[in-house]
């Protein structure tokens, strides 16, 4: 099968699969318990006339299959409704966040899987040394670690105690007005919470990138290479951490796909303004819309990513034949 | 546990003007740990939120914070459904009230941070709240007897028998709230009081929405662990207890507890349509005790709430039912170190979603558009009973009969006629009349005006609302809803207001205290003072300190000083200052502009030709990020007639014939002695 066929075939399972999820999304929360409508009506400030309106404003009196077909046309054109919650536009909330999600998302995946890839190699040269024990260990307990507590930890120590760095948000209270002073007010802002985010997941990257670089460097061309005389430094980022990739290649596309939906804890915590803490709003309130569009993009992402792993895969591995 | 003593009326030194700092600056944090850790670092002044236990603990110890406690506004209950058995049962009812073991909730449950209460119109309501109604004491035996006497006697198996088919009784169903702890406690404990004296329970254990979808919409329930909030006016007994207001089978009833007692609904439309004070307070008391006497619904406990600020603030008001964040406070606070200017930096637990005044139902919300828009009039927050004239400095009510034969009231309300909205506009009796009228098209404030038939502006400062009803509380009704600007409002159509937001539409415009300038989503939204507002402290302005005026001679010039310091007690180095020169017929012959020569000083040089007595007045003004100020003082000055000419050369001739003169005698006499 070519390149091209194969993108084809992937592009025509993507929107079956596109479509499948769409639909589970929609029934998802149709067979939710609760009933959205408390939020909107529950108030006994409105009359039962306000009440009417706000239902026909939300289309709540219609049947659902005439629902579903409205449904599956907001989502393919990009409008998610008014949120029951704010009453404001979906997709205005959600691109008013996104930026501070990828940002913080998108940093501390790339340094997790920066550091969790080097800790790996190094872990599996070092097998059984005192290195390897504590990488594992230490990924271990972090990954373990709620990030909630980790945040609350770092916020009071380093936030309160220390006063290192700031307690709440992406900016300070007003902002600086220079580029560079806001650059860098950010990125003082972004710390801890991406921090936070790193410990959690930097260990994920050096348990796979070990396990497949122990793997890689039992091969004989390994040995080759050693018997040659090449550096312990070159064989083990030239010629294994190469072969070990591949895995690591499809985990981190998929990871990126996630990039968009955030962290819920983490934003909750560091008051970080982003889609996760939208999310968390969202639930407690039964704001449909929102998870709707929420679940709806982060699918869309993750698909995209998978097929973006699947392309990549096959450029970057030889033997792979589409 | 309680850090003082439940508010004493008349106990705060209010003044009612304001703002006295610049600028409200609201610092958003999404979780509550997040914001006293700002308390307690100094990066906000004022926490929107109650403390948790632990936050009270540990701001105890610290010095720098103060602590105030108040009295929620709000209460939780058991609630029954008086139209389903068996709890349409008055003794049942009765039975499980006796159940309730109060003493236990406030020191196991509430921990300090609560009182129990009898009475759904809590103590807090002052001269509102009935001290002498039935109580229910936790007491089994009398639970026991008082199911034996309606029936419910035990069957073999331990359980309860039901009068009605002989059989044992079917499960009462028990909504018991999940997502709250204490509610979860609460109906725990009761349902094993119930299984102990053998009554069968379906104890559901779900959260809010799930609860809400059983009790509010399909009202398939016997018993839940409700929870109401309440007001400062007690009208809403009839909302809650009324029958008309159970809609049955329609989802959402206000009545959701289908109270159906005649009695008491004749106390309740007293309540809800008597004119008069001491008629409304009677009907008020009896309503109390026929839903005491009937149980119709179980008042469990009122929170206590604890608020926390940083020390070093004056001014604070610790309102009932809502603690230090009172509209007051951010009226009155400052620093006690500077009675005017700087920044109140206020936490707020969670972004703000929806600015329209109209359709806003968040408590976050709120707190952004009490600073920006005004009322009529406000309570006292420290005297719920008591009403503060605000945009209206008076009203009269009077009875009055619709068109249609209904009898309600007429309210004169008497304006001020200096309030203008942060645009500059003029605030007039037509926004007002604007103001109820668009109301009364849908949104939060729909049933404040609905029972208004009409309103007359006879003038700029007069507006006379007609009402179908007689309702003591109609006056609250109208006074307490914020003033909406006609020239912004009446150009969002009837069909847009709902999804209208001002926020985007840079039409957050109000007469408030404090003027919308910035919002940087999910991080703050700042508010300035309104300089220009109506009721601003006398004290905050421009003072012209010193005026240095010389001894001025006709036709010579000198130099006039002014010395300008602003409400800081700071020199105001970028005014501009002005001396006009008037004579005594009014006249005015020079005016001068004065240039600043540093430190706050200001000068001119001053020249007047002719003597005679004039006025100097001196204009000042300045521009800051609190607004303009401006500052004016006279004084008299005299100029003196300039010494004359002719008389100078005169003086000056005859002077020099003396000294001559002299001269020429002193040489004369010299001479002679030196000749002799």
């Amino acid at each position: 099968m070519t390149l091209q066929a194969f993108v084809l075939r992937r592009v025509a399972n993507m929107l079956l699969l596109l479509f499948f999820v769409m639909t589970l999304n929609f029934l998802i929360f149709m067979a939710a318990p609760g009933d959205p409508m408390t939020v909107i009506v529950g108030s006994r400030l409105l009359t039962t006339q306000q009440r009417e309106d706000l239902i026909e404003l939300y289309g709540l009196q219609e049947p659902i299959w005439s629902r579903y077909v409205k449904y599956l046309r907001n989502m393919l054109t990009w409008q998610f409704g008014y949120s029951y919650y704010s009453l404001r536009p979906v997709s205005e909330e959600i691109m008013e966040r996104l930026p501070n999600t990828i940002l913080l998302m998108g940093v501390s995946l790339l340094a997790s899987i920066a550091a969790g890839v080097v800790i790996g190699v190094y872990a599996a040269a070092k097998r059984g040394k005192l290195f390897d024990i504590v990488a594992i260990t230490s990924s271990l307990v972090t990954y373990a670690l709620p990030t909630f507590w980790m945040g609350l930890v770092f916020l009071f120590f380093f936030g309160y105690q220390l006063g290192l760095f700031p307690l709440a948000g992406t900016m300070s209270r007003p902002p600086p007005s220079e580029l560079f002073s806001k650059a860098g007010d950010l990125l003082w802002h972004l710390f801890l919470p991406a921090l936070t985010l790193f410990l959690y997941s930097y260990g994920g990257w050096a348990l796979i990138t070990r396990s497949t670089m122990l793997e890689a460097l039992s091969e004989e061309y390994i040995w080759s290479a050693r018997a040659k005389g090449v550096s312990e430094r070159t064989i083990l980022f030239k010629h294994a951490l190469r072969n070990a990739l591949l895995p690591l290649i499809t985990n981190a596309a998929v990871s990126f796909g996630f990039l968009v939906s955030g962290a819920i804890l983490t934003e909750q915590v560091f008051s970080w303004h982003g889609i996760g803490s939208y999310t968390w709003n969202a639930i407690q309130y039964n704001d449909y819309p929102v998870l709707q569009a929420v679940f709806y993009i982060t699918a869309v992402c993750v698909i995209l990513a998978n097929f973006a792993a699947d392309i990549i895969y096959g450029l970057v591995d030889p033997r792979v034949k589409y | 546990m309680i850090l003082e003593p439940a508010l004493v009326p008349g106990a705060e030194a209010i003044e009612w003007n304001g703002p006295r700092v610049d600028s409200l600056l609201m610092k958003i944090y999404g979780d509550p740990v997040a914001e006293g850790l700002a308390l307690a670092a100094n990066e906000i002044d004022i926490m929107d939120v109650p403390l948790t236990p632990e936050q009270v603990e540990e701001f105890q110890k610290n010095p720098n914070i103060v602590l105030k406690s108040f009295e929620d506004l709000g209460m939780a209950e058991l609630d029954f459904n008086n139209q389903m058995w068996p709890t349409s049962d008055v003794n049942f009812r009765q039975a499980i009230a006796h159940l309730i073991d109060k003493n236990w909730i406030e020191t196991d449950v509430l921990k300090g941070f609560g009182v129990s209460i009898d009475n759904p119109v809590p103590s807090v309501l002052g001269g509102w709240s009935n001290p002498n109604i039935k109580k229910y004491p936790y007491d089994p035996d009398a639970a026991k007897a008082l199911l034996n006497e309606a029936g419910f006697t035990l069957g073999p198996d331990g359980l309860r028998i039901d009068p009605k088919t002989g059989k044992t009784l079917q499960p009462v169903v028990f909504y018991i709230r999940a997502d709250d702890p204490q509610r979860t406690a609460i109906g725990e404990r009761i349902r094993k009081e119930m299984e102990q004296l053998g009554i069968p329970v379906d104890a559901r254990f779900a959260e809010r929405a799930v609860c809400s979808e059983a009790v509010l919409k399909k009202y398939e329930y016997n018993i839940y662990t409700g929870g109401v909030g309440i007001t400062a006016d007690p009208d809403y007994l009839f909302w809650f207890y009324f029958s008309g207001m159970d809609i049955y089978p329609e989802p959402y009833g206000y009545n959701y507890l289908r109270i159906h007692n005649d009695d008491l609904d004749e106390a309740l439309l007293k309540i809800h349509s008597g004119s008069a004070l001491e008629d409304v307070r009677s009907a008020v008391f009896k309503a109390q005790e026929i839903l005491a006497e009937n149980a119709h619904v179980v008042p469990l406990y009122q929170r206590i709430g604890v608020k926390a600020y940083r020390k070093g603030w004056e001014g604070v008001v610790n309102g009932a039912g809502e603690g230090i964040n009172t509209w007051v406070t951010f009226l009155n606070t400052h620093r006690e170190e500077q009675e005017y200017g700087g920044e109140i930096r206020y936490g707020l637990s969670s972004d703000i979603e929806n600015l329209n005044v109209l359709t806003t139902e968040w408590q976050t919300d709120l707190e952004v558009l009490y600073r920006i828009y005004d009322s009529l009039l406000i309570k006292n927050p420290v005297n719920l009973a008591e009403d503060i004239p605000w945009l209206a400095t008076s009203w009269v009510m009077a009875p009055w009969t619709s068109p249609s034969g209904v009898p309600g009231l007429k309210i004169t309300f008497n304006l001020v006629n200096n309030a203008t909205w942060h645009d500059g506009v003029r605030f007039t009796s037509a926004d007002v009349k604007f103001c109820i009228e668009y109301y009364q098209q849908g949104g939060r404030w729909a049933g404040y005006v609905s029972n208004v038939e009409k309103v007359d502006v006879p003038s700029d400062t007069v507006a006379v609302t007609y009402l179908n009803t007689t309702s003591y509380f109609a006056l609250h009704w109208l006074g307490s809803m914020p003033i909406i600007p006609k020239h912004i409002w009446e150009k969002v159509s009837p069909a847009d207001w709902q999804t209208y937001d001002p926020l985007r539409e840079k039409t957050l415009i109000g007469t408030g205290p404090f003027r919308f300038v910035e919002r940087k989503a999910g991080e703050y939204i700042l508010l300035r003072a309104n300089s220009e507002y109506f009721k601003r402290p006398p004290g905050k302005t421009l003072t012209i300190q010193e005026v240095s005026l010389p001894t001025l001679t006709a036709g010579e010039a000198q130099e006039i000083d002014v010395t300008l310091i602003d409400y800081t007690e700071a020199p105001v180095t970028a005014g501009t200052v002005t001396a006009t020169i008037i004579d005594a017929e009014g006249k005015e012959v020079a005016k001068i502009n004065l240039s600043h020569k540093g430190e706050g000083a200001y000068s001119a040089s001053l020249a007047i030709e002719k003597s005679g007595e004039y006025t100097v007045e001196i204009k000042a003004s300045y521009t800051s990020v609190a607004g303009t100020f401006t500052a004016a003082r006279e004084f008299p000055l005299t100029v003196k007639e300039a010494f004359p000419m002719t008389t100078t050369i005169l003086a000056i001739a005859i002077i020099t014939v003396i000294v001559l003169v002299s001269y020429i005698l002193i040489r004369r006499r010299r001479s002679k002695k030196a000749s002799t």
